[in-house]
């Protein structure tokens, strides 16, 4: 009896061990694990990313036992307060996800110690298939804490049927629009020939101020507590050259996206990330409810007459927050799922990012796009590529802060700028009152 | 009673008897308390226990689902009330009817500000993912399709951030909704399409007093421009005469029906699904679903097949996906439309169940049969260990004033050793008997001897020889008979010992007599004992 009861035991122990030596990973697909995601593709329309978590879970996720959930869909400019938001909790929010995508400064902000260091994750050769620039934007405090998925610049697009009405009366082309004087010229133009209303919205017109400056060679623009150096001149002469067709009227600062402003008739042309092509309207309305197909074409972010071309590179990127092993094992599967190859190439050409996977960037001269507009926009980003440099924005999170607070000043002010202007008082005056408000920011 | 028949009947250790007796006991007791659970309804199958979670989980989701909508019927109703309200009240005060709104910009533009305001307020009230008002009417009569162009506000919540109140404006005028901060929604358009409006055509037909009969649930929709799958609640726009001046309502989006309704459960993995126009899960097109709470979501996808498992569960079948779940019809309130629910857990969840179950129950029986085998050997040793003590103690008989801690092996200790004690007082009786037997025994042969010896003295030398010499000479008859009357026997005797007749026994008789040369049986066993004397004497 007793050597019968030894060997069922033994015979337990045994398969109990056999079980813990058989665990390679803590995923199985018997019991999924399921990671939430905040993204930031195709809030309010057709979201490519929402179809590639489909696709994840349908089938390596499905093998492997991960559920990718999205619970909130946001964009680049609110997703990090949101984040923070969740960090503490703030009632009506969804929980803290497990996945999301943020700026650099929205990373610090949240701790990097919170977050995967993605380089535990990927070895060196695997890291060595992607761009280095765009890795080197997700590093913070010494980690690779946002991982690059794709990356977008600015550009400037222009609602083709409109243009052309406006182009056969004044001459103004395309071509014009190369340059900061040109565009400027060209919006003054528009101005006058529309009875008044202004040619572009500008997303972050802070970008065309710097990248102008620096063409012309500001140097450092900025100080040490991270905000901009008043005292550079040039810098000054640059936000002058912006302010003074603000204050026209020539231009505006954007709602939030140019392209709503550029739907509803009220500007013609607008300049945002080249990823905003996901969320353009094809057709204007106007409010007598009439119509027109928009045709929009791509052009090419101005550039300063006769300076060094530069063009911006930013773009959120993937972050995964520090939970368990298991966890982070998932969103590794993830990770390297979504940024391999053709996927990432895929991904990139249906919201208009550019792929940060080396192979996938070589492919997109081949690449099949699904509009005249997208082939368009690939065209100009593959221009720009081999012509202009690229800077990366800063990732300061005070400086995001101070400049939010500087586009609704000028938001709140631009339309009586422009009365102003037009009732009689200086253009020089109202740039001196902006480049004011301006240093006024704290 | 085989067992028990064949355990009495069989030649084994009383260890073993009793192993077995208490095995016996064993089974029988775990067997009726299995029973009495069953019973008592305490042991359910694992198809009965799942539909019991599953009709639970589905319970408490259609209720759920049915207060939601008899909130969103109440606000819904205030919403056309309040919209009929200031339409009559824009119309009297302009000294207009409801049908000077179509191409009237000025009209137009004029109530919308009014209504804005008033759906702003009703959206940030109710919980719903958007809110609109649409009108019988176009801004531009003049267009292709204007007839099919309606006009209105379509605002929407702007994320599922609930701490965040901001609104997007889907339909409605741009131009009014910025200056109140509100942001046209990335797809905006300034009117309605009734041909992508889900059942416009219907709704409007139907649209009839009281209002709380005329609320309706659309078909399922992917909002023109997005991904976003939304169902719209309606209630229509009634004037006081009864002229339909449009519809009004909520939107319902897929993300904002997940996040709201995600049901808390202890089952790991499971979809709770609402189907329209089917009475279960056929079509996820025709579906919205929810997950846990904070935990698993996967939504079904494409078309399933149904069918019945038993005790009320069904397999649902897609191309991808498999799925063991329950339905039933719910009534939304909404006119005759139909709606059913369906709650799904994950087919290889419920296999991972039962194989668990299946090991669970293994593994309890093992441990069982080997608590209950250790028990018994246990038990069956310890019981008789005192009686195998015993036993040996009574082989040894060492039994006397031994201790066994057992009355009843004390009594028998006892009980031996009194009969002990007994025999013991016999046999020295007995020896003593036997020894006076062999001293009168002994004192007998003396008397014989020394009558033998005076006897010897009195017989005749020569009839003595001759009656030597005739022993020789007696035939095998005559010897036997001879004998006889040495051992003793009477003439009766040795006529039934040979089986002769006593005319016969005296024919030999005569013979013997005449070969010994005596004339009596006495002479002749004088002789004779004479004779053994001396031969004993020689020996």
């Amino acid at each position: 009896m007793k050597k019968t009861l030894l060997l069922i035991l033994s015979v337990l122990i045994l398969l109990l061990g056999l079980s813990g030596c058989s665990e390679k990973t803590s995923l199985s697909p018997d019991d999924p694990v399921t990671l939430t995601m905040w993204h930031v593709y195709g809030e309010q329309v057709d979201s490519p990313m929402n179809r590639l978590v489909d696709k994840f879970n349908e089938t390596v996720g499905h093998e492997k036992g991960i559920i990718i959930d999205v619970t909130l869909m946001s964009n680049a400019s609110q997703i990090g307060e949101k984040l923070t938001a969740a960090q503490s909790n703030t009632p009506g929010l969804p929980d803290m996800p497990d996945l999301f995508f943020c700026h650099a400064a929205n990373a610090a902000s949240l701790g990097v110690d919170n977050l995967v260091d993605w380089n535990d994750y990927f070895t060196e050769d695997e890291i060595d298939n992607y761009i280095p620039e765009f890795l080197a934007d997700g590093i913070v405090d010494d980690k690779l804490v946002i991982f690059p998925v794709a990356k977008s610049t600015l550009l400037l697009f222009v609602s083709g049927s409109q243009f052309d009405r406006f182009s056969a009366e004044t001459g103004v082309t395309y071509g014009s629009l190369d340059t900061w004087d040109g565009f400027f010229s060209a919006s003054e133009k528009y101005y006058e020939w529309s009875g008044g209303k202004p040619f572009c919205a500008v997303d972050y017109p802070i970008v065309g101020v710097e990248l102008n400056a620096l063409s012309k060679g500001a140097g450092e623009l900025y100080t040490e507590d991270g905000w901009y150096d008043f005292n550079n001149e040039i810098f000054r002469q640059s936000w002058y050259d912006f302010a003074d067709a603000l204050v026209k009227g020539h231009i505006i600062v954007s709602d939030l996206y140019s392209n709503t402003q550029i739907m509803t008739g009220e500007v013609i042309s607008g300049i945002g990330s080249c990823a905003s092509i996901l969320y353009y309207n094809d057709t204007i309305t106007y409010p007598d409810n009439s119509s027109e197909p928009m045709d929009l074409q791509v052009l090419p972010f101005p550039q300063a007459k006769g300076g060094n071309p530069l063009i911006s590179q930013s773009g959120v990127g993937l972050c995964a927050y520090k939970t368990d092993e298991r966890r982070a094992e998932a969103e590794s599967v993830f990770a390297h799922w979504l940024t391999e190859g053709d996927r990432n190439l895929d991904f990139a050409a249906q919201t208009g990012y550019m792929p940060v996977n080396k192979a996938s960037f070589e492919s997109l001269d081949n690449y099949e796009f699904s509009s005249d507009a997208y082939k368009q926009l690939y065209t100009v980003l593959g221009e720009e590529s081999k012509t202009a440099t690229a800077l990366r924005m800063t990732s300061q999170p005070e400086y995001y802060r101070k400049l939010n607070l500087l586009y609704s000043e000028l938001r709140a002010n631009q339309t009586s700028y422009a009365e102003r202007y037009k009732s009689g008082e200086s253009a020089d005056a109202l740039v001196s009152e902006t480049w004011e408000l301006f240093k006024a920011i704290r | 009673m085989k067992i028990f028949h064949s355990l009495a009947n069989k030649k084994q250790s009383m260890k073993h008897k009793l192993f077995g007796y208490m095995l016996i006991l064993a089974i029988f007791l775990i067997v009726f308390f299995l029973a009495g659970l069953f019973l008592l309804g305490k042991v359910t199958s694992l198809k009965k226990e799942t539909y019991n979670t599953l009709d639970f989980q589905g319970k408490v989701f259609e209720q759920q689902l049915n207060s939601y909508c008899n909130d969103l019927a109440v606000m819904g109703i205030q919403l056309s009330e309040n919209t009929t309200h200031i339409i009559e009240d824009y119309i009297n005060k302009n000294g207009i009817s409801f049908k000077d709104f179509n191409g009237s910009k000025k009209n137009i533009e004029g109530i919308q500000p009014k209504m804005f305001d008033m759906l702003n307020h009703k959206l940030l009230e109710t919980d719903c993912s958007g809110a609109f008002i649409i009108l019988d009417a176009t801004i531009n009569p003049g267009l292709d399709n204007a007839d099919r162009s309606k006009t209105g506000i379509y605002l929407q919540q702007s994320n599922l951030d609930f701490s965040d109140n901001s609104i997007l404006l889907y339909r409605g005028s741009a131009e009014y909704s910025k200056s109140l901060g509100i942001m046209p929604h990335r797809k905006w358009r300034l009117e309605f399409n009734a041909n992508t409006f889900p059942n416009y055509d219907e709704l409007m037909l139907n649209a009839s007093l009281p209002l709380s009969t005329s609320c309706r649930i659309t078909d399922i929709i992917t909002l023109p421009g997005t991904s976003e799958r939304v169902m719209l609640f309606t209630v229509p726009i009634i004037g006081s005469d009864g002229t339909v001046y449009g519809l009004c309502g909520f939107e319902i989006s897929e993300s904002y029906f997940k996040n709201i309704f995600a049901q808390p459960s202890n089952i790991k993995r499971a979809v709770f699904c609402l189907n329209k126009d089917s009475d279960s899960l056929v079509d996820a097109e025709n579906s919205f679903s929810c997950g846990i709470t904070s935990g698993y979501y996967l939504a079904p996808k494409g078309k399933f097949s149904s069918k019945a498992i038993g005790k009320g569960l069904q397999e649902y079948k897609s191309d991808d996906y498999s799925y063991i779940g329950i339905s039933s019809d719910m009534d939304l309130h909404c006119g005759n439309q139909k709606f059913s629910v369906t709650i799904l857990m994950p087919k290889q969840d419920y296999i991972h169940s039962a194989r668990y179950n299946a090991l669970r129950i293994a593994l309890l029986i093992l441990l069982l049969a080997i608590a209950v085998i250790s028990c018994c050997n246990f038990f069956s040793r310890h019981y008789l260990l005192p009686i195998k003590e015993g036993l040996k103690q009574i082989h040894s008989k060492e039994y006397e004033g031994a201790n066994s801690n057992i009355s009843e092996i004390e009594d028998l200790f006892e009980f031996l050793a009194e009969q002990d004690h007994k025999n013991e007082i016999a046999l020295v009786e007995m020896e003593t008997a036997l020894s006076q037997i062999k001293d009168e025994y002994n004192e007998a042969q003396q008397k014989i001897s020394r009558l033998a010896y005076s006897r010897k003295n009195e017989v005749d030398p020569d009839n003595y020889k001759q009656f030597c010499n005739g022993i020789k000479n007696l035939s095998p008859t005559e010897s036997l008979i001879f004998n006889y009357y040495l051992e003793g026997k009477k003439v009766k005797e040795i006529m039934e010992l040979t089986g002769t007749k006593e005319s016969t026994i005296r024919f030999h008789n005569r013979n013997i007599y005449s070969k010994l040369g005596v004339n009596s049986l006495k002479q002749l066993l004088l002789y004779a004992t004479i004779l053994k004397q001396k031969k004993d004497n020689e020996q």
